[in-house]
């Protein structure tokens, strides 16, 4: 009944601020980028949001459920590539760019096919992340709000293409500043609860120890099984792949300089590791401790009920009763609201203004480029909503190694080269990147991922799940061999300009 | 264009903190990282965890400074 309750509620404030932002936001500059008025701090919420993700949240502790300590390489890479790209990308990218990822390379190169090729892999990278987010959550609110898959994919659907196409990037923003500050207060809930009834965090330690089969093996590295070269092809594939992520990145432009751009990441670092580390060091113990081993929480079969990624709901009931399990509920529900409007932001802004207007000769009609930007959102969450009903039983990890695989190899060299590299022509831009994408795909296609767990071989061909570690190299150097050899005279001017 | 050193140097903290996670994690011999630790109640994981991301903060908030102004082009 809480959970319902704390639905409705959530729904219903969402769609006020919707309300609210649609009538502040005009033009494009309100509609895409919240006319960049939006403070370092709230911007900071906005982007710990993001990267908050029901993943993080339900996944991550899942993953100490079962391979204890090691849930921390799926927490500080993430972490370690956003603290990277403050120091190198962020700040010139807020100066180059305005809307999109388009603009920035338009600044140094302009190249009608370049600015086509930033805003394809833009969408693909966001649909493949959209569509496991959208997987994920209608798994999620299935079981914690007792609907069909179907159901909970069409209302997470019907939500952010309302969010979105009435709201833009201001309701989207405030959608996620208010689901951030709500997660935040949860965990740190969840945290006191758990330390209060253990008597203190030594004594959770030791009672997560002594319900752990293996004991005290629970806190040590290695649980995983992972070999040094996947642990390391893992943290750089992440790292790589985060300073790709489109709908990260343009949030820089929703603040008002570069300053204030590189000031919202490290709000947005800072609450990502002090959520990452009450994750880490009292919630994913506190389930082991509490749910573990405790048959109100298990099938008949020993199973965790629902699946491993519940045991932070069923700590939630274990520790606060219906009225947490309700609060927690309506929580994951608003994460996955607010990263799914994010991504469906940064597909639809692609769209319109990197394709629609690349498309145009002349002067661009800005409430037609906006009515692109509204038919786009209603496409892509359509689309998404259907790739995810036909998904439903593919594994996520694969499209979220996608995402991160071409964000990383397709994205980050390019706009990386395009930054610090004033000898990059616009034809080693878009070959570099091409071959970045697709020796990423390629080795994803024949990665243990795919190639074993999808296909049903026996071996990998590739032992690499996160693809960067050879493909962003490999775009790097044929960007390089390709703009030094181009002898193209349109490109020499323009990279002189 | 150049690159300056505090940069380059903000960078490397980065990459040698984050460095011995997969390491560690990625040995094929369990790493010794128990209950024991430089403070008995809080295991050795969980230290290195909550320093790693601590010092990626700090990194953060360093770097600020140093590319305010700094066109990077």
């Amino acid at each position: 009944m809480t959970a319902i309750v704390c639905f409705i509620a959530l729904v219903i404030a969402t769609l006020a601020i919707t309300g609210w932002a649609a009538r502040r936001s005009q033009g494009r500059s309100g509609v895409y980028a919240a006319d960049s008025a939006l403070g370092p701090g709230q911007n900071g919420f906005a982007i710990a949001g993001d990267f908050l993700s029901a993943s993080t949240f339900l996944g991550t502790t899942a993953l100490f459920f079962t391979a204890g300590a090691d849930m921390i390489l799926y927490l500080a890479p993430f972490l370690f590539g956003l603290c990277l790209m403050l120091i190198w990308i962020v700040g010139p990218l807020r100066r180059m760019g305005r809307f999109t990822l388009g603009d920035v390379l338009a600044y140094r190169l302009p190249s009608r096919g370049l600015r086509i090729y930033i805003g394809l892999s833009t969408i693909t990278i966001s649909i493949a992340y959209l569509i496991a987010q959208l997987v994920g959550a209608g798994m999620l609110i299935a079981i914690l709000f007792g609907l069909t898959f179907e159901w909970a994919v069409v209302i997470v659907g019907v939500l952010m293409t309302i969010y979105v196409a009435f709201g833009g990037m201001l309701a989207a923003s405030w959608v996620q500043i208010i689901k951030a500050g709500l997660l935040i207060s949860t965990v740190l809930i969840i945290c006191v609860l758990a330390l209060v009834d253990a008597g203190g965090l030594s004594e959770l330690y030791a009672r997560a120890a002594n319900t752990f089969p293996e004991g005290t093996k629970l806190f040590q590295f290695g649980g995983s099984g992972m070999s040094m070269f996947s642990t390391i092809s893992l943290v750089i594939g992440v790292a790589a792949g985060t300073m790709g992520l489109p709908h990260i990145l343009i949030r820089a432009f929703t603040v008002k300089d570069a300053l204030a751009a590189q000031r919202s990441i490290a709000v947005g670092a800072t609450l990502i590791a002090i959520v990452n580390g009450f994750l880490f060091a009292i919630v994913a113990p506190a389930t082991v401790a509490y749910v573990m081993g405790d048959p109100a929480y298990q099938t008949e079969t020993g199973a965790i009920r629902g699946g491993t990624n519940m045991v932070v709901v069923h700590l939630a009931t274990a520790l606060g009763g219906e009225v947490l399990l309700g609060i927690v509920a309506a929580v994951t529900f608003a994460t996955i609201l607010a990263v799914v409007a994010g991504l469906t932001i940064a597909v639809a802004s692609a769209s319109a203004h990197d394709l629609y207007a690349s498309l145009q000769k002349g002067h661009i009609d800005e409430r037609k480029e906006l009515r692109v930007f509204r038919f786009a959102t209603v496409a892509s969450s359509a689309l998404a909503v259907i790739l995810a009903i036909i998904f439903k039983e593919q594994n996520i990890a694969v499209l979220i190694a996608m995402a991160l695989g071409i964000a990383a190899s397709a994205n980050f060299p390019v706009l990386l080269l395009a930054i610090y590299w004033r000898g990059l022509t616009a034809r080693g831009a878009l070959i570099g990147g091409t071959v970045g994408l697709l020796s990423a795909i390629t080795l994803i296609v024949l990665g243990p991922e795919v190639w074993v767990r999808v296909l049903g071989n026996e071996q990998a061909i590739s032992p690499l799940e996160y693809p960067a570690l050879v493909a962003a190299p490999l775009a790097f150097i044929t960007a390089w061999i390709v703009s030094v050899l181009d002898s193209n005279k349109q490109s020499v001017q323009v990279q002189t300009a | 264009m150049v690159v300056s050193r505090k940069k380059l140097l903000l960078t490397a903290v980065a990459c040698l903190i984050m460095a011995p996670l997969p390491i560690i994690t990625g040995m094929d011999e369990s790493s010794p990282a128990g209950l024991a630790s430089p403070l008995a109640a809080i295991p050795l994981s969980a230290w290195i965890g909550l320093v790693t991301m601590l010092v990626l903060i700090v990194v953060s908030w360093l770097s600020i400074e140093h590319d305010n102004g700094e066109s990077g082009e």
